[in-house]
């Protein structure tokens, strides 16, 4: 019997009562969260039960952080005299439970739970979000430039990718306008005196669907070209050396936050190395081909 | 930002305030306004954290005390201010409701 399980977290870090619902089902199945990371949740079993789950925002951690900072631990304190237990963290995002039936809310005042929220946010995935977006933005208006010049295809893959490019920055524009949409509706909630709104989760659902089946195809038709004789090599490649980087990149990120170095020592090692292994990669793919 | 957050306080910024006119160790000022409103104010541990963040950013309270993560504060020459300002508030309001609800009943 597996005392261990993990999940993906498809959550947006602004769907806190989504969250807290889903590990309170999990807790009601005897699955109580463990810890926290940049890919989901990690659970052990234990007695099924009701458990409350609490998400909130600490806007001055960071995912570089090797452990809590006096700060958090500070928070965590007065959260254990009002009954939730510090479960986990990552980055500004922390999660508490509390077995008492009725614990006072952690947080009591919405305008402050929304301006942690959109702090945290503006730290972490929207600017995660606009930054992928300007970079894809000019690989798109880079492969259509190149279009109107030469106006054809050399692969299937090609066309495949032109509107794999289409469709990522549809999305990423479609994240970055739902938050803003949700924190100004939310705002102006707040101002009236009302709770901030819960996010629209079903279309995000399905744009996500569609993100991920047009990944899908992307991959499919990448694949078929490349299997064309002579061809396998990149194809080994580009797949591998993508995960090699990442691998390295994480490993490395991980393995210094566990030994507790700074968290500017740890921003700058892994943000340098993320660099050198992607030029690496890039240099490395006309040599691949040549071969 | 601040400043204009703290035009006028929310009632949890006025009982943390008042609560803090004699030395309280953070964690102990839930129970402080909880036994000095009978209940009536319930002030969650986040929104404490961060008020108290914010209220000595803004300099109406200041750190007295460290003894591990145990922080003490009491309220500064400004926060009182600012508390006698908000005093002042209500009792108009209160003031203004009793004249026009005279004159209703009139």
């Amino acid at each position: 019997m597996r005392n261990s399980k993990f999940q993906l977290n498809w959550y947006q870090a602004n769907d806190t009562r989504a969250i807290e619902q889903k590990l309170e089902k999990m807790a009601a199945r005897g699955w109580l969260l463990e810890t926290l990371n940049n890919w989901g949740f990690r659970y052990r079993r234990g007695e099924p039960g009701a458990v409350r789950y609490c998400i909130t925002y600490f806007p001055e951690a960071s995912i570089f952080d090797g452990s809590l900072t006096e700060g958090q631990q500070t928070y965590a304190d007065y959260c254990a005299a009002a009954g939730w237990e510090f479960v986990s963290a990552y980055g500004p995002m922390q999660i508490f439970r509390s077995t008492r039936e009725d614990p006072t809310p952690i947080e009591t005042d919405e305008g402050e739970k929304l301006a942690a929220i959109h702090r945290s946010m503006m730290k972490t995935s929207v600017g995660v979000y606009i930054m992928l977006l300007v970079v894809w933005l000019l690989n798109l208006g880079l492969r259509l430039s190149h279009f109107v010049l030469e106006p054809q295809f050399q692969r299937t893959s090609d066309l495949f990718f032109l509107i794999f490019l289409f469709v990522f920055v549809a999305y990423l524009t479609f994240v970055l306008a739902d938050y803003f949409v949700w924190y100004l509706r939310s705002r102006r909630a707040v101002e009236r005196g009302e709770s901030c709104l819960q996010p629209q989760t079903r279309l995000r659902f399905w744009m996500s669907m569609v993100m991920l089946g047009a990944c899908a195809v992307m991959a499919v038709t990448f694949v078929s070209d490349m299997l064309e004789p002579g061809k396998g090599w990149i194809l080994l490649y580009s797949f591998g050396g993508m995960a090699a980087v990442i691998a390295i990149s994480q490993g490395v990120f991980h393995w210094m936050k566990r030994r507790g170095f700074s968290r500017g020592a740890t921003r700058a090692v892994f943000f340098i190395l993320c660099v050198v292994l992607s030029i690496i990669y890039a240099a490395l793919i006309p040599l691949i081909i040549l071969r | 930002v601040a400043r204009e957050k703290f035009q006028t306080l929310t009632e949890q910024m006025f009982y943390i305030l008042l609560a803090l006119r004699t030395e309280c160790c953070g964690v102990d000022i839930m129970e402080r306004v909880r036994e000095m409103t009978e209940g009536r104010v319930v002030i969650g541990p986040g929104t404490l954290y961060s008020l108290l963040e914010s209220f000595v950013e803004e300099g109406f309270i200041h750190e007295t005390k460290v003894e591990g993560r145990r922080r003490s504060y009491a309220l500064m020459v400004k926060g009182r201010l600012k508390l006698e300002e908000e005093y002042r508030r209500i009792l108009q309001q209160a003031e203004d409701y009793r004249r026009l609800g005279k004159e209703d009943a009139v």
